[in-house]
């Protein structure tokens, strides 16, 4: 791919913040600073494309997860905190705010169950799901942030997959 | 439980998205900050930038010091690129300065920032008034004509831009807002365009001749843009439902006001085909514009009826075909008045033939 213009930039933002901010939300539990910390990914990853001597991206989306990861671990770092785990995001109200009581709880209480199983999920069995079948990563996209052949992520996705299974019986 | 069904499962938490109104602020905000980094890149590249900041040092007669300390305040806020202090000498920056280009960037991001095609449209007129105050400053002005050949050019351009832009978000204002307010802001857009054109024209004549005729190619293109605005801003009004009887006779006078604008823009041209010397490689190209200009006459004449008759639709497709027709004459009327140029009268008819 070709050196990125502020155009494709932006058009890129348009089709991928919600997918990166859901990411996010996953691993930090809050939505401001999922908000934060998801407006940092697009200012790094443009300062990172643009710097001098820097190397062509022949996959955008697994470049910005990679950025995310790196943020979310700076984050932890500095704050000298423990990621949250699944279970004290399952605590909080995710639903939109905009939904009536009646949805709010319809919503929560079917994703409450799912949010639970992922919760005892290993780290890494969960973020595959969530690359996977939220944000609708290609296994090669997987590969290249884990940095892993494409035959281990679909082994590490089938381990993920088959343990949620049994958590979830 | 089937693959399937756990995918399906896992899929409920989709629904796990960011607000839209955060989604659209932080966009715009990352919109800025590409422009601004951008724009400071070409600053700091631009070293005459900063010799025009330090011109005052190879001065004989001394500066006074507030000279060097604003100097060195304006070169500081332009290379290090201080937030707040940058955006406000910026924002004061007028044609000719270097900081000019970047405030016509931070008013397009402000454009960018806003969150519907009304409020977009409203924040262009409000700059488009802006472009309207800074000709009157560069024409009003002490500089030399050749100065303000290149500042009147600056400005222009600048409204160019918007008035293309504000064409652009025309059709959206009807969508889904209320009628009166996309209809208040058409007009909005149709008295700026109508502004923008004049005051263009009236700059380019406060010059002397041999100064006008370089500035006239120059800005051709935005007298263009701005009357290409006029007529979809008019459009815009005339689709609107519901329009009282002061609309009505506002857009009626409009209406009429552009039908007498391309006539006079027509006679112009007829005026300078009739004078100019009759060569004969000319004569093929002459009869092509006279026919042309006699199409034009004829549409103008049938918008002018079906404006007595109330058909403002009608009006408007004949003063569009009109118009289309008038913009195609520009250059080849130039080309008609001009001596004998081997080989250009033949491929010039055979262009319009096109």
């Amino acid at each position: 791919m070709a050196k990125i213009t502020e155009q494709q930039f932006l058009e890129f933002y348009d089709k991928n913040v919600g997918k990166i901010y859901r990411y996010i939300y996953f691993r930090v539990g809050a939505q401001e600073l999922a908000q934060d910390l998801t407006s940092e990914v697009f200012l790094k990853s443009w300062q990172r494309l643009n710097q001098e001597g820097a190397k062509i991206v022949d996959n955008p989306r697994a470049f910005f997860y990679q950025v995310a990861r790196n943020l979310i671990v700076d984050f932890y770092r500095q704050k000298d905190k423990a990621p949250l785990s699944l279970e004290e995001i399952a605590d909080r109200t995710i639903a939109d705010r905009n939904d009536g009581p009646s949805e709010t709880a319809s919503v929560a209480l079917d994703m409450q169950s799912v949010k639970k199983a992922l919760m005892h999920l290993n780290e890494d069995y969960r973020e595959i799901i969530i690359w996977r079948y939220l944000d609708e990563l290609e296994i090669k996209e997987i590969a290249e942030i884990l940095n892993k052949r494409e035959g281990a992520v679909r082994t590490l996705l089938s381990r993920a997959l088959a343990d949620l299974k049994g958590i979830l019986k | 439980m089937e693959d399937k069904e756990l995918i399906t499962k896992i899929q409920v938490l989709k629904e796990i998205k960011p607000s839209e109104d955060w989604v659209l602020s932080c966009r715009g905000k990352l919109a800025f900050r590409l422009e601004m980094g951008r724009k400071q890149d070409l600053l700091k590249k631009d070293t005459s930038t900063l010799k025009e900041l330090f011109a005052f040092l190879g001065n004989t007669n001394r500066q006074p010091s507030f000279n060097l300390a604003y100097s060195l305040f304006i070169a500081a806020l332009v290379v290090l690129g201080g937030g707040g202090a940058t955006v406000w000498a910026a924002a004061q920056s007028l044609p000719g300065s270097p900081l000019y280009p970047v405030k016509l960037v931070m008013e397009k991001a402000r454009v960018q920032m806003s969150l519907s095609a009304e409020s977009r449209l409203q924040l262009q007129t409000q700059i488009a008034d802006t472009r309207l105050q800074e000709l009157e400053f560069v024409v009003n002005g002490q500089d030399s004509d050749a100065l303000k050949v290149e500042k009147i050019f600056q400005v222009a351009e600048g409204m160019q831009d918007q008035l293309t832009i504000a064409n652009d978000e025309l059709p959206k204002v009807g969508d889904k807002a209320e009628p009166q307010k996309s209809l208040a802001v058409a007009k909005m857009v149709s008295d700026k365009a109508s502004q923008a054109s004049k005051a263009i024209i009236a700059a380019k004549e406060s010059l002397s001749s041999d100064m006008k005729s370089d500035l006239t190619a120059k800005l051709s293109d935005a007298v263009k843009a701005a009357e290409k605005t006029g007529l979809a801003a008019l459009e815009a009004m005339i689709m609107s439902q519901d329009i009282s009887s002061t609309t009505k006779a506002e857009i009626a006078v409009k209406l009429q006001e552009e039908i007498k604008n391309t006539e006079e823009q027509v006679l112009v041209k007829e005026q300078k085909i009739a004078q100019a010397n009759s060569f004969a490689d000319k004569l093929p190209i002459r009869a092509v514009l006279i026919n042309q200009f006699e199409q034009i006459h004829d549409l103008l004449d049938k918008a002018a009826e079906s404006l007595n008759k109330g058909d403002f639709s009608g009006t408007l497709e004949m003063l569009k075909a009109a118009k289309a027709i008038d913009d195609g004459t520009d250059k080849v009327t130039e080309n008609a008045v001009m001596p004998e140029v081997k080989g250009a009268a033949s491929s010039t008819v055979d262009n319009l033939g096109k």
